[in-house]
């Protein structure tokens, strides 16, 4: 009897706190999908935030509000007061940087966001070059949501492999680690109406450190991730390849079906050294010059050449994050794990990382040439 | 207290000097007449020359057999024994009694009493008149493939129709009588050597153990048999097919018939066997799983898709893929209330709907889908009553409740869905995760004659889940479910099994 009365109580206790569930409901909120955060000229911040506000009787769905606050809350909380529908942050899918806000550093990237249950793990950062306002105010026909038009262009193209994966688990997971810095694509307003990426942000901890570009980007990815069906022009730098095209005077083989793994490996403790080993292989479609693609022979020299070519692409690139003291491929975390007791800080590693020696070695095989043969 | 008294007065020592033969035909004709309240349509034939009479109740006798075959052979002759006399009849039941409580029951029964000046023992010929239908198609539960027949109320019919798919001698049939009053014949009905006797002695001593005044249907018995009668779920199956209780009996379950009742009760049931349809072992195992599954997910459908409309457009915009947010806050934007009388409006109609459907002739009943279809189809959007998701979302509901092969199991699944909304309209997830756990919880402690509902999931049987969500081929599965617990475990020899698959 005790037990019933007992099950009874807390099954009318939780109906009593139906009340303190806010009900948040579809229609009434409006929905932030993109922040778009500046520096304002008296240090506080400028916030554009892209509302989603869907009414079958208007013409457009999508309200740019700005403004500015000395929080990042605090500019949700202004632009309420713009607003007819209260503001929720829930579907925020991307969230764009000004460069002048990430050069000042130390902004605590977006802590703040994740502070918020609302806000998804997988919002997507970028940073842009310029002002972020400036892409967000983009207005084009064929865009008729800039906030949903950069979600999914960041997505097709993160998913894509074109450029490496930046979402605020994996920004934030990065800064915080010892061994790994954070990385962010780069957008540019191309034009009046278009948007594009230009290539990828280097960050030193929270501050903005460096630039790579788009074609860079493909290296770095080779390093830290995996390719499965990528595809890319390769410049090959020979004198033994006459190029097709006079006006043309370097040679380009078109790879598809690019597939990549790559191990490093931590070889010396002492004085860390690193090997490298990417292993390619890919679909040969097309080379700019004169050469029988039917010959054995001639596919090996294309091999070796790519081959070359991308070994020293990828030396470029390292050697350009060690002047800038950023380890974006995650070196340290290798040699945190391999090495007991290491008692890496950030900044011990920075300047081991300077000094570190990395080994580069690249395998790249053709597979065929061609789908027909 | 009143039942007390009833039997309590039966046993005492008056009442059995009561119950003997009157020794005069105008003793026994009064005191025939005085049990059954001088009631109108008592017959009393007196034939012969040797004072014979017979009494009846002319509406439950065949009056064509008490002329054929009674009233012929015996008209003419002399008789001073009842030995005699059962020589010269030709009727198949034919029973002896010196009790007068019993020939008065039998009377009820269909009999005819015999009754000889100067003998202390009666004649019980039992000629019932034939009331009822013939065997006819399966309405409830049909099938594509297999067979069509279904139970009618005759319980005689319906254990011949069970001794037609069953011919093996261990088939056992125990009458026992219910209800005070009604005095209906029950049957229960196994086989022995499969079914468990400590199952079939339980359910024995609950059908003895019933006090009650009448009862009228099967699925009334299962009410009064069930463990527990404050849940909603159904603890024993009711079903009109003898293939199907055929198949029951074979696994070693028990089926209850009652007299009257084209229902037969089978259990011991689990929650998991309300989902599954005759039809299953009657396909291919690989059609049988995918109906099986589909059946298990518009369970789900059915219970928590609404739910889950209702939690997500009240509390949880960010779960909202963005592709489906412009057509839910588009189609929501006209609507005037919030998501939770949204939803408990629509089901609302659509339950009317149902229940005037079920409850109209089938003539008008036609016209309900059309004035349904019209009225929540279009009309409710354009005038802005609902959303057209959630139209979508309550059909499909509605559907996948329908989908459920048992019909009492598919009210159940109706039902379970608007205290979940509630919980969902008024704590979002938390409340719907709140009615989850509440539900598996009062599942687990469930049982059907002993047997965990919950069965083969929970206690987990391995074993079992052959035939369960999924069905495996005929071949794999040789051993009777541990549901039943039965004493022979084998449907055939586990060793001739192996070399079967």
């Amino acid at each position: 009897m005790r037990k019933k009365a007992c099950f009874w109580l807390w099954t009318f206790s939780i109906l009593l706190l139906c009340g303190c569930a806010e009900p948040r409901i579809l229609e009434e909120v409006g929905l932030i999908t993109t922040y778009g955060l500046d520096l304002a000229k008296n240090g506080s911040i400028l916030g554009t935030i892209v509302e989603l506000k869907i009414d079958p009787r208007a013409a457009q769905d999508v309200v740019i509000l700005e403004t500015e606050a000395f929080s990042i809350r605090g500019i949700r909380n202004n632009a309420n007061k713009k607003s007819s529908k209260r503001l929720a942050s829930g579907q925020l899918r991307v969230i764009v940087y000004g460069e002048e806000f990430l050069k000042q550093g130390n902004t605590g990237i977006a802590e703040t966001l994740t502070n918020d249950p609302s806000v998804s793990d997988l919002t997507y950062l970028a940073m842009a070059d310029g002002p972020a306002r400036e892409i967000l105010q983009v207005k084009a026909i064929h865009i008729p949501d800039i906030g949903i038009h950069l979600f999914d262009l960041i997505d097709q193209n993160t998913k894509g492999k074109v450029i490496p994966s930046a979402t605020l688990q994996e920004v934030l997971h990065n800064h915080y680690a010892v061994g790994i810095e954070p990385i962010m694509p780069i957008l540019r307003k191309e034009g009046k109406e278009g948007i594009g990426f230009s290539g990828v942000a280097l960050f030193k901890g929270s501050k903005l450190v460096g630039k790579i570009s788009t074609h860079q980007s493909f290296y770095l990815t080779l390093i830290i991730d995996k390719y499965k069906g990528g595809i890319k022009d390769i410049e090959i730098k020979s004198s033994k390849f006459k190029p097709r095209n006079r006006r043309l005077n370097k040679t380009v083989a078109s790879i598809d079906s690019l597939d990549s793994s790559s191990d490093i490996k931590l070889i010396n403790k002492e004085k860390p050294e690193f090997d490298i080993n990417i292993k390619l292989s890919g679909r040969l479609l097309e080379v700019t010059s004169k050469i029988d693609l039917g010959n054995p022979e001639s596919i090996k020299l294309i091999e070796k050449a790519i081959t070359k070519s991308m070994t020293k692409e990828i030396e470029k690139l390292i050697a350009y994050c060690q002047t800038k003291e950023t380890d974006i491929f995650g070196l340290g975390e290798i040699y945190r794990s391999s090495v007991k007791h290491s008692k890496l800080t950030d900044e011990k590693w920075y300047s081991m990382f300077k000094e570190a020696k990395v080994n580069v070695n690249v395998d790249f095989s053709v597979k065929r040439t061609g789908l027909i043969e | 207290m009143f039942f007390k008294k009833l039997f309590s007065s039966k046993s005492t020592l008056e009442h059995k000097n009561m119950d003997l033969i009157p020794e005069t035909r105008d003793k026994m004709s009064a005191e025939f007449k005085k049990r059954l309240q001088d009631s109108a349509d008592i017959l009393e034939n007196e034939i012969g020359i040797s004072g014979m009479t017979l009494f009846s109740i002319g509406t439950l006798i065949d009056k064509n057999m008490l002329h054929r075959d009674i009233i012929d052979p015996l008209k003419d002759l002399p008789f001073d024994s009842m030995q005699k006399i059962m020589e010269h009849l030709s009727i198949g039941e034919i029973d002896q009694s010196s009790s007068m409580e019993k020939a008065v029951k039998a009377a009820l029964d269909g009999c005819v009493i015999i009754y000889l000046e100067g003998n202390s023992t009666v004649l019980l010929a039992k000629i019932p008149s034939e009331v009822g239908r013939s065997v006819s198609y399966s309405q409830n539960e049909s099938l594509v493939i297999g067979p069509q027949m279904a139970f009618t109320e005759s319980i005689m019919t319906n254990i011949t129709l069970v001794r037609n798919y069953i011919k093996n001698s261990s088939l056992c049939i125990e009458n026992l009588q219910a209800g005070a009053r009604t005095n209906k014949l029950v049957s229960i009905v196994y086989i022995n050597g499969i079914a468990s006797e400590q199952m079939v002695g339980s359910l024995r001593k609950r059908i003895q153990e019933i006090k009650i005044d009448g009862i009228l249907d099967s699925s009334m018995l299962e009410q009064l048999l069930a463990e527990n009668s404050l849940t909603i779920f159904p603890q024993m199956a009711l079903t009109e097919r003898p293939d199907r209780v055929s198949d029951w009996l074979l696994k070693g379950k028990l089926a209850v018939f009652v007299d009257g009742s084209s229902l037969a009760i089978v259990c011991p049931q689990s929650f998991m066997e309300f989902f599954q349809s005759m039809e299953d072992s009657n396909v291919n195992w690989q059609i049988a799983t995918f109906w099986r599954l589909l059946r298990f997910i518009a369970l789900f459908l059915s219970v928590f898709f609404t739910a889950l409309y209702v939690a997500s457009l009240t509390y949880h915009y960010e779960v909202i893929p963005q592709t489906l947010l412009f057509t839910l806050s588009e189609s929501r934007a006209k609507v005037p209330f919030p998501p939770i009388v949204e939803a408990l409006l629509l089901e609302f109609i659509m339950e009317l709907l149902r229940e005037a459907g079920a409850r109209l002739p089938t003539k008008v009943g036609q016209t309900m889908g059309i004035v349904g279809g019209i009225v929540i189809g279009t009309a409710a959007v354009d005038a802005g009553f609902t959303s057209n998701i959630l139209i979508i979302i309550i059909s499909l509901g509605a559907l996948g409740s329908f989908v459920t092969p048992s019909y009492t199991m598919g009210n159940v699944i109706r039902i379970i869905r608007f205290p979940l909304i509630i919980l969902a309209g008024c704590l979002g997830f938390y409340g719907m995760m709140y009615g989850f756990c509440f539900l598996l919880l009062h599942l687990l402690r469930q049982s059907s004659l002993g047997s965990p509902y919950l069965a083969p999931f929970y206690p987990p049987r391995f074993a079992d889940w052959k035939d369960s969500i999924i069905r495996l081929p005929l071949s794999f599965t040789n051993k009777r479910p541990d549901l039943t617990m039965a004493e022979d475990e084998y449907k055939y020899d586990p060793i001739r099994a192996k070399k079967h698959t």
